[in-house]
């Protein structure tokens, strides 16, 4: 039904602008303001939630043409399958982070402008829908640019804090070299082929010299790292997503890393086509190497948000790792084997998105409860918020890739398409390359899980550190329903993981030419096909069935506790004195979260070279301490030795650079004579 | 008449006004930089003259007056005064010194004969002596403006582009429409003025008019 997909496209689009305006219309009712403007998002990510699903399996793509142009290009959305899947993922988020924000966004009146919130918040939406909705590159730099500045004013929303400027002014930054990357390979791209419209390319930009689709490429893996927070391009996303409000980080890192992502597979996958093999290899190592090092910094951070915002470099690594995959088998022809990473790594950008918003409104939740990011100061959370804290835990299950949550069932795919890359016929390097990317994916799950122990264990367990978290209540109704609803999609995903790939079965068709369906499994099994790929290459059939695996998951839960409540016995005796070993116990008697991931630290001491100062007190003499002061670190090793030097040269070329600028008019004068005379010489 | 016989003559004054030019290079003092001005004003006088004799075109003549009241009476005599009131040295002062000038100054006369040679070909008459010297003109025009530090020679290197300018309209078009070289005329005449005056307005203020305490204004 078009006309019906065409009118829901406009009712999305049009109710996030009505929103915006209206939300900051009404700045000075901030109640209402909050609840108009929320509504808006809610209702748009609606109807984003029926358009997306309904383009998908109707396997058309949508055209709406609008009735203005721009240099020739008529102004058009178009809706293909891959977009329409990206869609249905920011509307499942934005849904969520919608109807959380009701509660959230209510901390902020008398504090804050929440009519800009709102303002932004829409907008921020918005851009992003309508970034992957665009047909042509000058819509989707456009709106990439609107979504980048809209999301900067987000990151400052709290702008009084010094803090807060310095990210936000890193995050722009940033931003902004990524986007001269992109603009760059997008003018290449005109240049080549006279034309703006992605349609068009796809078919020209096939037949372009290889070095020259080589360069258009190296540019958009640039520039799109940059957005996506690959390593070493990633070093805004800790700065930037803890500055932010949470439902703010919750979409940054949710979707708006997945827009670069969708940028990516657009020109890597759809406009470039067949590339050579060392663009995978080359994604594949960056995929690895953001996947392993994001998680290891993760685990060294106590502010809560800053480790997330670390974890989701680990999870575009992981997404990446699953597309690269898809590239090297595509640029070998192995299609059918290209399948199992790209779903694999669309599969993760779904799940990233649910999981990863999921734990950024638990962590919003927290802060809105306890005041505080640093997990060292909470403890306890559990009695005293148990929803949330029910929630995170399902979080950050999902988020380490244990079943029966959705992390586990694309975490799983891209395993087996990592397998794929050393048993198919493709050469020993490849067959080397694969098994040690596997083994380094089972390393970041197997830090992911540690790290998530941590944050789960010091915020929610044991007693509370501090007097903030021994006063914190449950947070308002509308904010555990967001995270229900997230919550819920993390199990759903998880178990009956044939919906979305059902979903994704036309985005698939569309790259590679081969549905998952029914490949990759029918209804309660998760397939890894049998296939035979140029009369030689065999993959071994390789299956789980999610379902069977929750079955004896809550089997075993079962019988465990069961066994629990038959045989142990819990003694609580204590009776203080003597010794003393029986005193109370006290929160200055917990494990921290430093002394919980020092072990880790001392293990890759390598990588994080970690420094330690010790001070001590004392009374007379050094027998007698009164105060021993501790001060750990690890060394920030992207930003010595990397942007620092950069900097550095930088700042010495400009300082040349200013020599030109002396102030001498006779000086100037003779600019203006030594072009010309040299334009005599040389340009006759 | 034909253009052939004064061939000879007008190609020696287009010399002359090049051998002017280095002359303005060479001098030491003020006054005989303005002397040089003066001579090489007179130059462009007898050859628009000469022109107009012998292309019969009249408009030519009331060039040559223009030239002869603006360029030998009213800018020399102001830049005189210019001197008088203010220079209390009357050398001039340049960055390089002479010998690097002369050598730069050939090398932009080297330059123009290359530059130009490209654009006009040979036996192309009038043309092929008059756009070269010129370029040369405007080149070394400029060059003067840059090397030289006392404010009024700043004028003179305008002078002497203009000179150039003026040299490649009627060498190329055989007369420039008028009221195009009114407007020249009016433009570096206005120059010249406002120079003057602020030449006095400087000196009042400061007593000093060397513009590398111009300097001190940059932020």
């Amino acid at each position: 039904m078009p006309v019906f997909d065409e009118l829901l496209l406009i009712v999305m689009l049009t109710s996030l602008l009505l929103g915006a305006l209206l939300s900051y219309v009404l700045h000075k009712k901030p109640r209402l303001s909050i609840f108009v403007g929320f509504t808006f998002a809610n209702l748009a990510c609606l109807a984003g939630l029926v358009l997306g699903p309904a383009i998908l399996l109707s396997k058309h793509s949508l055209d709406v043409i609008l009735p203005w142009s721009v240099f020739g290009t008529s102004l058009q959305f178009s809706l293909n399958p891959l977009a329409a899947f990206f869609i249905t993922v920011i509307s499942v988020l934005s849904l969520s982070v919608s109807v959380f924000s009701y509660g959230y966004a209510s901390a902020y009146i008398g504090k804050q402008n929440v009519g800009v919130l709102g303002l932004f918040y829409n907008l921020f939406i918005f851009s992003m829908l309508a970034l992957i909705s665009s047909s042509n590159t000058f819509m989707f730099l456009f709106f990439w640019e609107v979504m980048s500045l809209v999301s900067y004013f987000l990151v400052v929303f709290e702008h009084q804090d010094y803090e807060v400027r310095r990210a936000g002014f890193i995050y722009i930054v940033m931003t902004h070299i990524g986007t001269a990357f992109i603009a760059i390979a997008f003018f290449l791209l005109y240049k080549e082929t006279g034309s703006y419209d992605f349609a068009q390319y796809s078919s020209i930009a096939h037949n372009l010299s290889p070095t020259l689709k080589s360069v258009i490429f190296i540019l958009v893996t640039l520039g799109f790292g940059t957005k996506a927070g690959i390593v070493p391009l990633h070093i805004w996303l800790p700065k930037a997503h803890p500055a932010a409000p949470s439902n703010v980080s919750a979409l940054m890192s949710g979707v708006m890393l997945k827009t670069a992502i969708y940028g990516f597979i657009r020109i890597a996958m759809d406009v470039l086509g067949v590339g050579s093999v060392w663009w995978g290899v080359l994604i594949l190592i960056i995929g690895a190497v953001s996947a392993v090092l994001g998680v290891m910094y993760a685990l060294m951070e106590h502010d809560i948000k800053r480790l997330l915002a670390y974890h989701s470099v680990e999870n575009i690594g992981i997404i990446l790792l699953g597309i690269g995959a898809a590239l090297v088998f595509k640029s070998y022809g192995y299609n059918n084997l290209a399948l199992i990473g790209l779903t694999a790594g669309l599969f993760h950008v779904l799940n990233h998105a649910v999981f990863k918003g999921l734990l950024f409104l638990g962590a919003g939740a927290v802060h809105y409860a306890t005041h505080t990011r640093n997990i060292e100061e909470m403890g306890g959370l559990l009695k005293r918020m148990p929803w949330t804290g029910f929630f995170f835990l399902i979080g950050s299950l999902a988020i380490s890739g244990i079943p029966p949550f959705n992390g586990f069932a694309s975490e799983w795919l891209t395993f087996q398409a990592l397998l794929a890359l050393g048993s198919a016929k493709l050469g020993a390097t490849m067959n080397i390359i694969g098994p040690a990317l596997g083994a380094a994916l089972a390393l970041t799950g197997a830090l992911a899980a540690a790290c998530f122990v941590k944050a789960f264990g010091i915020m929610f367990l044991a007693i509370p550190r501090s007097v903030n978290a021994e006063k914190a209540k449950e947070v308002p109704r509308t904010m555990l329903v967001g995270m229900g609803l997230l919550a819920l999609l993390c199990l759903i995903f998880g178990v009956m993981p044939f919906i979305v790939i059902n979903l994704l079965s036309p985005v698939t068709y569309s790259l590679i030419g081969i549905e998952t369906i029914p490949l990759l499994g029918g209804y309660s099994w998760l397939n890894v096909p049998p296939i035979v790929g140029q009369g030689v290459a065999v993959i071994k059939p390789n299956s789980i069935s999610p379902p069977m695996v929750l079955a004896a998951l809550v089997l075993s839960v079962l019988l465990i506790s069961l066994f629990i409540k038959k045989f142990a016995k819990f003694s609580m005796v204590r009776i203080d004195e003597t010794w003393n070993c029986g005193t109370d116990l006290t929160s200055e008697m917990e494990y921290s979260a430093t002394s919980f991931s020092n072990p880790i630290r001392i293990m890759f001491r390598a990588i994080f070279q970690p420094t330690r100062e010790t001070k001590k007190e004392f009374v007379l003499k050094p027998y007698f301490t009164s105060r021993i002061k501790s001060q750990g670190a690890i060394k920030p090793f992207f930003e010595d030795h990397l942007y620092r030097p950069l900097l550095k040269f930088f700042l010495k070329f400009a300082d040349k650079v200013t020599a030109l600028q002396s102030g001498s008019i006779h000086l100037y004068l003779g600019y203006i004579f030594a072009t010309l005379v040299a334009l005599l010489i040389f340009a006759r | 008449m034909g253009m052939q016989n004064y061939q000879g003559f007008v190609n020696f004054l287009i010399t002359l006004l090049l051998v002017t030019t280095f002359l303005i290079i060479l001098a030491r003092r003020l006054n005989s930089v303005i002397m040089a001005v003066i001579i090489q004003g007179l130059l462009l006088v007898a050859l628009s003259a000469t022109l107009g004799w012998t292309t019969g075109i009249h408009e030519m003549y009331i060039a040559a007056v223009l030239t002869l009241v603006v360029k030998v009476l009213i800018i020399p005599v102001v830049l005189i005064k210019a001197v008088n009131i203010v220079a209390i040295k009357r050398e001039v002062e340049s960055f390089l010194n002479m010998k690097m000038t002369l050598l730069f100054a050939v090398c932009l006369v080297f330059i123009s004969y290359l530059a130009t040679g490209q654009v006009i070909g040979k036996g192309s008459g009038l043309l092929h002596g008059a756009l070269p010297v010129a370029v040369s003109l405007m080149l070394i025009g400029l060059f003067l403006m840059i090397n030289l530090r006392f404010p009024i020679m700043q004028i003179v290197g305008l002078f002497v582009m203009e000179n150039g300018i003026f040299l490649a309209g009627i060498g190329t078009t055989i007369g420039m429409p008028l009221v195009i070289e009114l407007g020249i005329f009016m433009d570096i005449m206005v120059g010249v003025l406002i120079m003057g005056v602020l030449v006095f307005r400087i000196n009042q203020s400061f007593d000093i008019i060397d513009r590398k305490n111009l300097r001190n204004l940059r932020g």
